[in-house]
């Protein structure tokens, strides 16, 4: 299989996975939505391992690298403010519920920033900078 | 500021981008973003692409002043 046969099948399954899990959230059936979302991870990687050619090469893993940490920065920020101004204005009794939803996203920042963190160090110590 | 002289090299022996991306292994577009010095390569790769015209790596990539472009 070529990459540009690759590319068109995997944008089929893209496809048939979207509506299939579009149907599956209207029709409150999350099973199969979550379903969809496997098989197609599943057949994706499988179609991947009989492209000949080259998919990915050090110029696309560095675009992915930028994209990641560019995602990364706005990302977290975002979390964090929005975490610190839900805690705050949901401390009325009120908006209870606020407060609870800005610690469920000061869990989610603290958490991408340890997997960073944990990352960051053993990249460093992979490529010898420790 | 590195820049490279593929694209004449290329000329010389022929080749499109598509078979020198084949020959060191990337995509065409990676070969297209070096020979438009918007991507540098690195040293690995840098050194396949001068083992394909068969010459030395500083032949293919050299230093140039900001000033001069």
């Amino acid at each position: 299989m070529t990459v540009p046969q690759y590319q068109k099948v995997n944008l089929v399954l893209f496809s048939l996975m979207m509506v299939i899990s579009g149907i599956a959230v209207l029709t409150n059936y999350l099973i199969l939505a979550f379903l969809s979302i496997g098989s197609y991870m599943v057949l994706s990687s499988l179609l991947k391992t009989r492209v000949d050619g080259i998919l990915v090469d050090e110029r696309q893993k560095i675009i992915a690298d930028q994209s990641a940490q560019t995602a990364f920065q706005i990302v977290v920020p975002i979390l964090l403010f929005t975490s610190l101004i839900l805690i705050v204005g949901g401390g009325r009794q009120d908006y209870h519920y606020l407060k609870s939803l800005g610690i469920i996203f000061s869990y989610i920042t603290s958490l991408s920033v340890f997997i960073y963190f944990l990352a960051y160090q053993y990249f460093a110590r992979k490529l010898g900078g420790k | 500021m590195i820049v490279n002289n593929i694209k004449v090299l290329r000329a010389k022996l022929q080749i499109t981008q598509e078979e020198l991306a084949q020959k060191v292994g990337v995509t065409r577009q990676t070969i297209l973003a070096i020979e438009n010095n918007k991507y540098l390569p690195s040293l690995a790769l840098a050194f396949e692409i001068a083992q394909v015209f068969n010459i030395g790596i500083e032949q293919l990539f050299y230093l140039k002043n900001k000033k001069e472009f």
